[in-house]
């Protein structure tokens, strides 16, 4: 059973219909999210006198180089060993780079679902089933409220808003997966990497580098959502959903992949 | 389609192996817990981060205890006392997540032994069968580490299930449980549950190492409910022929695209007490 265009645009209508439903929801979970910063001695090292995005990178991964290539997903770039000068997080330092990471993150992960729907509507990816334009969807959604809650923390910080994607992911993964994205295996491949991607650095984020229990909270309350993404993913590729008993950090990104 | 038995077997193989190389990570973390439980029992701990844990655990644990009547003056003192409550709280914690453990496999297996769960027809039957064994492992393996910590952190092992919900939610639903579908679905409310309590305390213990073993663990668990939704959207959908591994896509009801993940953030509002499962 192939899915039409019209049943795209109407399964998407319908899903975003659901999702405005449920953004009271979200929004007062930020809202509980800030209060608890409010409560917070470290609020003050949120981005005020933390370290610098450079210098998070060297206590993340301290001296074991194992540890750096881990984090850094085997993605080689000139600003992985770089100064703070190497991120683009706007000159943010301490948590707020983090934040800014995120929502890169989530920025480029919903890019990447939007130009896989984009595919699948023009007939490029040949028969895509109902339930994998449900999950694109959905998942995108959920992508886009992670990214409303972290640039929230931004803009409540009185930072600008990310509106960009992690360059340093989508040139090194993203743009020439996609060059050779043919069908939807394809694309679910390719988005099982993102996501794997996300949940390493929201636990690398929660295990080595975020110091304000608010961002840990938020951190910890989205990388368990990127590994049901995954878990669904594997499952529908053929694969034992749940594969490891304890999350990893591997293929983490820090603070210092170029935004734009 | 008929489950391939022999695809089923590697795909096991290449777990176990995948949950080989996560024990010795989990190792190398356990190793880490003895580490940061001596360095902070050397020295000291730091109360600027742990003022808000102080004074919501500290409180719960001395208002419930001297509400059963079990505190003296002298005791109740002692249990406010900052250097105590935390590191007793972070035992408590430790703990009351390896009683969500044992509770977990114990739901499992005598969820399994229900006759229903027995004549599922295959593939579903073998791929229930593959994931029961599977989810109880890794629930063993994160029981083990919760435990790691605890005893790390100065407590003793839990080897019992958290009382509360065996005598308030578990023991009252079993009788319950009608079929696959019922059964699925506790499970899935028990997972969520576990990921939750986990969440809360990513949020609530001091000690860095004993938050890292949760932030690890929650996910997994948030896995194994994200599974367990699917499969009750498909049996909820007449579609039991599809519960397997690798399930042909373009027959799947389109509500199993989602079913998995009905929320954006992981709540904590099914989270349990940290004291709860604490031993006694």
């Amino acid at each position: 059973m192939q899915i039409s265009e019209a049943q795209l645009s109407s399964l998407t209508q319908d899903l975003d219909d659901m999702h405005r439903a449920t953004l009271p929801k979200m929004q007062e979970a930020i809202a509980e999210l800030r209060s608890d910063e409010g409560a917070s001695r470290r609020t003050f090292l949120f981005g005020a006198a933390g370290l610098t995005a450079g210098a998070l990178v060297v206590v993340a991964c301290g001296s074991d180089n194992n540890a750096s290539n881990r984090a850094s997903g085997g993605i080689v770039t000139p600003s992985s060993s770089s100064s703070s000068s190497g991120g683009s997080g706007g000159g943010l330092t301490g948590d707020l780079a983090v934040a800014a990471l995120a929502a890169s993150l989530e920025n480029l992960a919903v890019q990447t679902y939007q130009a896989g729907l984009d595919a699948a509507a023009q007939g490029k990816l040949g028969m895509v089933p109902p339930a994998i334009a449900t999950f694109a969807t959905t998942v995108q959604m959920q992508h886009k409220d992670h990214a409303a809650a972290w640039n929230s923390i931004l803009t409540g910080a009185g930072k600008p808003a990310v509106t960009g994607v992690d360059k340093t992911v989508q040139d090194a993964v993203v743009t020439p997966a996609l060059a050779n994205v043919h069908n939807v295996v394809d694309l679910a491949k390719l988005a099982l990497q993102l996501e794997d991607v996300a949940a390493a650095t929201y636990l690398n984020g929660i295990q080595n580098v975020l110091q304000d229990v608010a961002g840990i909270k938020v951190s910890g309350s989205i990388q368990p959502v990127e590994m049901q993404h995954s878990a669904v993913l594997h499952l529908v590729l053929g694969d034992y959903p749940i594969p490891d008993s304890f999350a990893k950090v591997d293929g983490a990104r820090t603070p210092t992949d170029t935004i734009g | 389609m008929p489950i391939d038995n022999r695809a089923l077997t590697e795909l096991m193989e290449q777990s176990d192996d995948l949950h080989s190389d996560a024990m010795r990570t989990t190792k190398a973390g356990l190793a880490d817990v003895v580490e940061q439980g001596r360095a902070r029992r050397a020295s000291g701990v730091d109360l600027d981060e742990t003022t808000t844990y102080q004074s919501t655990r500290t409180d719960l644990l001395t208002k419930s205890l001297a509400g059963m009547g079990l505190l003296g003056v002298g005791l109740t003192k002692l249990f406010a006392s900052p250097a105590f409550g935390q590191a007793s709280m972070d035992v408590q914690a430790a703990q009351t997540a390896a009683s969500i453990e044992n509770l977990a496999i114990a739901v499992y297996n005598q969820a399994a032994a229900l006759p229903f769960m027995q004549n599922i027809p295959d593939p579903a039957g073998s791929t229930v069968v593959a994931f029961v064994t599977k989810t109880v492992q890794q629930h063993t393996d994160h029981m083990k580490a919760f435990n790691a910590a605890a005893t790390n952190l100065g407590g003793t092992a839990q080897d019992k299930p958290d009382q509360v919900v065996l005598d308030s939610v578990v023991t009252p639903a079993l009788p319950t449980l009608q079929g696959p579908l019922d059964v699925v679905k506790f499970a899935a409310q028990l997972e969520l549950v576990a990921a939750e309590t986990y969440l809360a305390e990513v949020g609530a213990v001091s000690d860095k190492a004993l938050r890292n073993t949760f932030a690890s663990i929650m996910g997994v668990e948030n896995q194994h409910r994200a599974i367990l939704l699917e499969v009750a959207a498909l049996l909820e959908a007449g579609a039991v022929q599809l519960v397997m591994v690798g399930p042909p896509a373009d027959q799947l009801p389109a509500a199993a695209g989602s079913a998995g993940f009905p929320d954006s953030f992981l709540k904590t509002d099914q989270a349990r007490p940290a004291t709860e499962g604490a031993v006694k």
